[in-house]
């Protein structure tokens, strides 16, 4: 067989690493064999491509952010300041110290660990910007996995003679974007090829807001993808212009995106997410469950779907259909430790007793990670004083201090019993401690003015 | 609250201005057209014979004052018609006739139509010229005196009331003339017609003694709609209106018979909204919720909804004189000002007080509204004649926000309950017919939880945890900052007793040395109550876990007090930068 074809062969049955030492050898004899090097850079990009839509972490609060606008927006039109509402629900839904909720469910866009701690620890006055971290991981991870040096001297490259090749620009941009990692070539050649094809490519367009935006050159984004926009409509460029504006902290935007996305694409499960998303965050809250309900029936498999109408419901102070969807993931064969704590509180708050601990003992052995441990002691507690038992929930909260020892309202709990019990002094420094931790908890706050009072 | 910064300017005082001026008999508005609004108010003179003056102050300044027929009973200003120069006209109800002016000259008089009498006393007056026997008088006499008093024209009133003697010269005055019910003007106010906006045409609304409420077209002074009030009896004596005549209106009537009625389109008898069950003295409508507040006697304050609910009553700390609505329509903030005895204002927002202020004495009448180029100007006038303007500023501030979390929900408003779905249903029937068996099961599932939490605990070291060494009363907390590769770490060691002093600690840092430099191991002495170590430790680490572990130890214990494991943060983003 010819030795290209048997390496293309390869490359479709995605059996990269093989595909890329058949070019390897072909290249050897030929170095200027065309087709077998844009097919090496092929395969090299597939070996680390990652889908960058779902994957790209917003920071909402970037640190050295020049596209700030409004310091005091309008209500309802930004995600930092969220609307204030009036809660509906018996149970109040958690939100984080912003004012936005805290989902029950995690995501790849709110990354949790962004929050404080590491914050504080930023407090230097080092520029950190949000240019995504793997990106920079994989291209020198690559680098790594090539001892012989580097399949493609960039340096070296005639980036104005590959701009011209529409058979190797685009294969090149893609593996100087994904595989080295190096934007700034890769903008390079994505502006020559763009003006070599007269701004009639839309896809070179979009590649160069890739660029822009791992260079946080985000209005130039916008403009970009807006033109691009214009020539095709196409499912990656409405998501990348949705979570741009979700970026610039501009959600109304991002919504009419999503429904002018909407009409283009109907029912599209990846916009109908972001919408409802999007609601979520900014308390819509009945429409982000209709939305979800809608991206429910279009992909029957959706668990955050099918979690976030639950979670709705939960918080509606109906725990009883919030049950039902969480045993519907269940039975789809989910199985992790969140679930089972979900249904455990589920059972609880609907009076199902024969159920709840046992839900909470399995997420207890399956929970690895700290912070979820954290969670379920937490929400332990809450069955242990719901049962009365004191110092199963004394117990219960300490272990959830000891796994997060930056659990505020677990101090609070904490503090409360321990009033009861009778140590004032422990109380007041655990009411201390939570107030430290978390400013903005109304309930610390309360209580040490109630101690203090006394 | 913050009382003492005060969100007003003390603009104008004015003790011995000598004022009488009673509530709704004081307006504000642009009567000249030159945008600067003048105050405008009718002053009584409660002398030997009544005499009232209807007077205009340029700001602070007098510069209009002419005589009144008779004493006023309202006083309304709004435009009647669009032609350049805008000039609102000036209503005043006197007895009978409703006097408007326009550049502060009379420009028209409108009279209350007329009334037929009752068969009873017009066959009386077809009657009287013609007797001249005094005992033919008090037949005639008593059979107007059976007929109930009120439903009387004015002169038979009169009559009635005039001694035996002087009848006939009484009766002679009203020769040739027919007799008929005139009944006073107890009250007027504005119905915008077809705009709101703030130059906008409006209808003038007057109720009348005997609780008829005419609509007046604002060109022609004819009536436009006729009502009754209500049903019963009732003597209207303030009007409250909402919306446009054009489009959908709404005309509250507080009658002096405690009860409230509304008139809509179209209606010709009004209806009965609610009753309250002491004297109403004054009320204010807010448009913003269609709400009416309503002060009444015995230092009540009530807010009754649209439908004629109450839905709160507050009692206030002196008896109420009158009220003023105080419309901040930059910060879309209505208001209720409260007059009381002792000179108190009360702003209400809602059933919260979000101000005090204090007025010279008594408030007779209030009015808030923009005087001159100032746009927020409340104008007190007092029982004893004292004319004070207060300004508010504009920085003015009433935190309503903080108000409305703090304050109680609507009693009225029901918990927001769930519907009940089927499922509820059903598992509440579970748990009926499986109570037994579902609390063995819980009880097991508690006591397996005791277990497991128990052994968690063991596992968990005593003196390694966030809450603190409770036998010992320590608490250790560490903060890690700065972005690598060297990094500060704050420990922080609390005494959490107040009785014994931490004497004798000291504590031993561990870690990796192949990955973490530190610039002290051990640190001695740490006796003072809080202590903070700064040590710069030294990081090049490619392995995840990255703990430091801190123990700290008492002098003569053989078992650190507390310790701490810290997981050191990643330095991976540095590559990014």
């Amino acid at each position: 067989m010819d030795p290209l074809q048997e390496a293309l062969s390869l490359f479709r049955r995605r059996n990269f690493n093989d595909c890329i030492t058949k070019c390897t050898v072909i290249l050897e004899k030929q170095p200027l064999d065309q087709a077998t090097w844009c097919l090496k850079m092929k395969a090299l990009t597939q070996r680390v491509y990652v889908d960058d839509i779902e994957s790209d972490r917003i920071f909402v609060s970037d640190l050295n952010d020049e596209n700030v606008i409004a310091s005091a927006p309008r209500p309802g039109t930004s995600l930092k300041v969220p609307a204030t509402t009036t809660s509906i629900g018996l149970t109040t839904r958690p939100l984080t110290s912003a004012g936005c909720p805290l989902t029950g469910t995690t995501r790849p866009d709110n990354d949790t660990t962004i929050d404080s701690p590491l914050l504080n620890r930023l407090k230097t006055a080092r520029p950190f910007t949000s240019q995504s971290a793997r990106a920079i991981r994989i291209g020198t991870a690559a680098i790594l996995s090539q001892k012989e040096g580097p399949f493609i001297q960039i340096s070296r490259l005639n980036l104005s003679k590959y701009a011209k090749d529409p058979c190797l620009s685009k294969a090149l941009f893609e593996y100087l974007y994904n595989h080295e990692g190096d934007v700034r070539n890769a903008m390079e050649l994505a502006t020559k090829a763009l003006e070599y094809t007269e701004f009639k490519d839309w896809w070179w367009k979009v590649q160069l807001v890739k660029c822009y935006i791992a260079l946080n050159s985000i209005r130039d984004a916008e403009k970009h993808l807006r033109s691009a926009l214009k020539q095709q409509h196409h499912l990656d460029t409405y998501m990348r212009l949705i979570k741009l504006y979700l970026r610039l902290d501009q959600p109304m935007s991002a919504k009419e995106i999503c429904c002018a996305g909407l009409q283009v694409f109907p029912n599209d499960t990846s916009i109908l997410t972001e919408l409802a998303r999007l609601n979520e965050s900014i308390l819509n809250t009945d429409l982000a469950v209709k939305l979800y309900k809608e991206l429910a029936e279009e992909d029957a498999m959706n668990l955050e779907a099918i979690a976030s109408v639950g979670l709705y419901h939960f918080y509606n102070s109906q725990p009883e259909l919030a049950l039902k969807y969480y045993r519907r993931i269940l039975s789809m064969g989910a199985h992790f430790p969140e679930l089972y704590n979900n249904l455990g509180l589920c059972c609880l708050y609907s009076q199902q007793l024969d159920l709840t601990l046992s839900c909470f003992q399995r997420a207890v052995e399956l929970a690895t990670d700290s912070t979820s441990k954290a969670e379920i002691w937490y929400n332990v507690s809450h069955v242990a004083l719901a049962a009365g038992d004191i110092e199963l929930a004394l117990h219960c909260l300490t272990l959830c201090l000891s796994e997060d020892s930056n659990h505020a309202p677990a101090f609070n709990n904490l503090a409360v019993l321990q009033e009861k019990i009778g140590n004032r002094q422990l109380a007041k420094v655990h009411f201390n401690s939570a107030k430290q931790l978390q400013p903005d908890l109304p309930e610390a706050k309360k209580n040490i003015e109630l101690l203090e009072g006394n | 609250m913050e009382f003492h910064t005060s969100k007003w300017l003390e603009a104008h005082l004015e003790r011995n201005a000598g004022l009488k001026t009673l509530p709704r008999n004081l307006i504000l508005g642009d009567i000249f057209g030159d945008g600067d609004y003048r105050l405008i108010l009718v002053d009584v003179d409660f002398g030997q014979d009544l005499k009232a003056n209807l007077k205009v102050y340029r700001g602070t300044g007098l510069v209009a004052n002419q005589p009144l027929p008779v004493l006023p009973s309202s006083l309304i200003s709004f435009y009647n018609d669009l032609t350049e120069p805008y000039l609102p006209v000036v209503g005043v109800s006197c007895d009978t006739d409703f006097l408007i002016y326009k550049n502060n000259k009379p420009f028209y008089k409108f009279s209350v139509p007329s009334f037929p009498l009752t068969t009873t006393e017009s066959n009386v007056w077809q009657r009287l010229p013609h007797v001249t026997d005094e005992s033919d008088y008090k037949i005639l006499l008593e059979k107007l005196q059976s007929v109930s008093f009120s439903t009387l024209s004015s002169r038979s009133q009169k009559l009635l009331s005039v001694p035996l003697n002087n009848i006939k010269e009484e009766i002679d005055k009203y020769s040739g003339e027919e007799p008929s019910i005139h009944p006073s003007i107890t009250c007027s106010t504005t119905l915008r017609k077809n705009s709101e906006d703030d130059i906008a045409v409006s209808c003038a609304v007057i109720g009348t003694e005997n609780g008829y409420i005419f609509i007046l077209d604002p060109l022609t002074f004819t009536v436009l709609h006729k009502a009754v009030s209500a049903n019963i009896k009732s003597s209207p004596f303030i009007l409250q209106t909402s919306g446009l005549y054009d489009v959908e209106f709404r005309i509250l009537v507080i009658c002096r018979e405690n009860h409230v009625c509304v008139i809509r389109n179209g209606w010709t008898e009004g209806k009965i909204l609610f009753r309250t069950a002491n004297a109403i003295i004054d009320a204010v409508h807010l448009s913003v919720d269609k709400s009416l507040v309503v002060a009444t006697a015995g230092k009540n304050l009530s807010c009754y909804s649209k439908k004629g609910n109450k839905m709160w009553t507050v009692k206030t700390i002196h008896e109420i004189t009158c009220l003023c609505l105080l419309s901040l329509k930059s910060s879309n903030t209505y208001l209720v000002g409260v007059g009381m005895r002792n000179g108190a204002i009360h702003l209400f927002q809602g059933r919260h007080i979000v101000d005090c202020i204090s007025a010279p004495d008594t408030p007779s009448a209030l009015l808030f509204g923009q005087m001159g180029q100032e746009e927020h100007v409340l104008i007190i006038i007092t029982i004893a004649g004292a004319l004070n303007f207060k300004i508010l500023k504009r920085t003015a501030n009433f935190n309503l926000e903080s108000q409305e979390t703090s304050g109680p929900v609507v009693e009225n408003r029901p918990l927001p309950l769930p519907k009940r779905s089927k499922l509820f249903v059903e598992q509440v029937m579970r748990e009926k017919q499986n109570a037994c068996d579902i609390h063995q099961r819980f009880q097991q599932d508690l006591i397996k939880m005791r277990l497991t939490a128990a052994r968690a605990m063991v596992h968990l070291k005593p003196d390694e945890n966030a809450a603190g060494n409770e036998k010992e009363l320590v608490k250790l907390s560490a903060r890690v900052t700065g972005l690598g590769p060297t990094f500060t770490l704050i420990l922080n060691v609390e005494n959490m007793s107040n009785e014994k002093p931490l004497l004798g600690l000291s504590a031993i840092l561990h870690c990796k040395t192949s990955l973490y430099k530190l610039s002290s191991y051990v640190i001695k002495k740490m006796e003072t109550k809080v202590l903070e170590i700064n040590e710069p430790i030294k990081g090049d680490n490619s392995d995840k876990n990255n703990l430091i572990r801190v123990f700290v130890i008492k002098k003569d214990g053989n078992q650190p007090v507390i310790t701490a494991s810290i997981n050191m943060p990643d330095t991976d983003f540095l590559d990014i930068l």
